[in-house]
């Protein structure tokens, strides 16, 4: 199932043009997968990602441009709707970036 | 693990020492009903041929669980001199959490109570071999597969980490990244041993972990080449991405057998 933080579908992400940027872990988010749940810990602040979000998470190395981010989700998830997969990644990062997970380069 | 000549090795690395095995018994003082128990590293892979033969002398003696060893010696044995430590057998059956319930030993999460040295000290002892007195741990050896103490050593090796990252992500979000680099140095150590420890590759010594990694992914595989590299190379005028590279390939390394 596609589905990396819904609830956030309408938050923003990187402005528009940014798909040749690339996201970057911030190095001090401790991360780490148990059970099929990815967990992000930076300081007092613990997210949870569904598997989805953490591909992206590890996609997110500051090397690949948020255009690949995306093909790579669409193709390795079989996403119907890439439109979607781009609105979503979109948000997801940029809900990321607002927590000091993430930033852009 | 198993294809290793364990006693072969060892016997021959004594003879190299000139230690005879024939005295042995009375050189190492093995108290009455006790015996001797012979590890090297080459039981797992590593070590060379001037490996240590570290020796542990076990005997049916009651004692407190929570005791540490009742001594550790230096011993002139033949031509050399043996590092040997004393055990009591109530010791270590209490810290392999046999108790009454034998059957507790193969459980998920034994050994993750004892510390380190408890645990490194049980691996060798269930895992190497005896050569003087009863064997007291050939039922053990058949009961205790080496994955029991991997996921202990992993469990151990990956609190470590946690504490050690804590650390080193707070002086890198206060830029101060030479001390995250010297921090992250031990950070990657530990991170390494937990992903040898999930590939059942129990590494206790700092020496073999690279070694360990490049056994397991070989050589060249971006893995162990990075842990290299981000351990020996440091160029003065990228200390902050020095210690960003280590705190994030720190997460991959812990993450890696899980994926």
């Amino acid at each position: 199932m596609w589905h990396v933080f819904p609830q956030m579908a309408s938050d923003g992400g990187p402005s528009s043009g940014q798909a040749a940027c690339c996201p970057r872990r911030v190095p001090s988010v401790r991360y780490r997968r148990l059970e099929g749940v990815g967990y992000l810990v930076r300081r007092e602040t613990c997210l949870e990602l569904d598997p989805v979000g953490w591909r992206i998470w590890l996609l997110s190395d500051g090397r690949t441009p948020l255009s690949d981010i995306m093909r790579a989700l669409t193709r390795e998830f079989d996403a119907p709707d890439p439109a979607r997969v781009e609105k979503d990644c979109e948000a997801f990062l940029g809900h990321l970036a607002d927590q000091g997970f993430l930033v852009w380069q | 693990m198993d294809t290793v000549d364990k006693e072969g090795v060892v016997l021959r690395r004594l003879e190299a020492l000139g230690v005879s095995t024939a005295t042995l018994a009375g050189e190492l003082a093995v108290p009455s009903g006790g015996c001797a128990v012979f590890y090297m590293s080459a039981f797992d892979g590593f070590g060379n041929d001037y490996s240590d033969v570290d020796t542990y002398v076990v005997w049916p003696a009651a004692g407190s669980p929570t005791a540490r060893p009742e001594r550790s010696v230096t011993v002139p044995v033949g031509q050399s001199e043996l590092d040997i430590e004393y055990w009591p057998e109530g010791h270590l059956r209490e810290a392999l959490a046999l108790g009454t319930a034998e059957g507790s030993i193969l459980g998920p999460d034994i050994f993750t109570l004892k510390g380190f040295y408890e645990l490194k000290v049980l691996y060798r002892i269930v895992t190497g071999v005896c050569l003087v007195g009863r064997d007291y741990w050939g039922v053990l050896r058949e009961r205790v597969k080496a994955d029991s103490f991997c996921r202990g050593l992993a469990e151990m090796y990956h609190r470590l980490y946690q504490d050690i990252f804590d650390d080193a992500a707070k002086l890198y979000d206060a830029a101060d990244y030479e001390s995250a680099i010297l921090l992250g140095q031990n950070l990657l150590r530990a991170a390494a041993g937990v992903a040898l420890a999930r590939r059942n590759v129990p590494v206790f010594k700092e020496k073999w972990l690279y070694r360990g990694l490049a056994r397991v992914y070989g050589p060249e595989h971006p893995l162990a080449a990075r842990f290299w590299a981000l351990l020996t190379r440091v160029e003065p005028t990228g200390m902050a991405a020095h210690a960003a590279e280590m705190l994030d390939f720190g997460n991959l390394l812990v993450n890696e057998a899980d994926e």
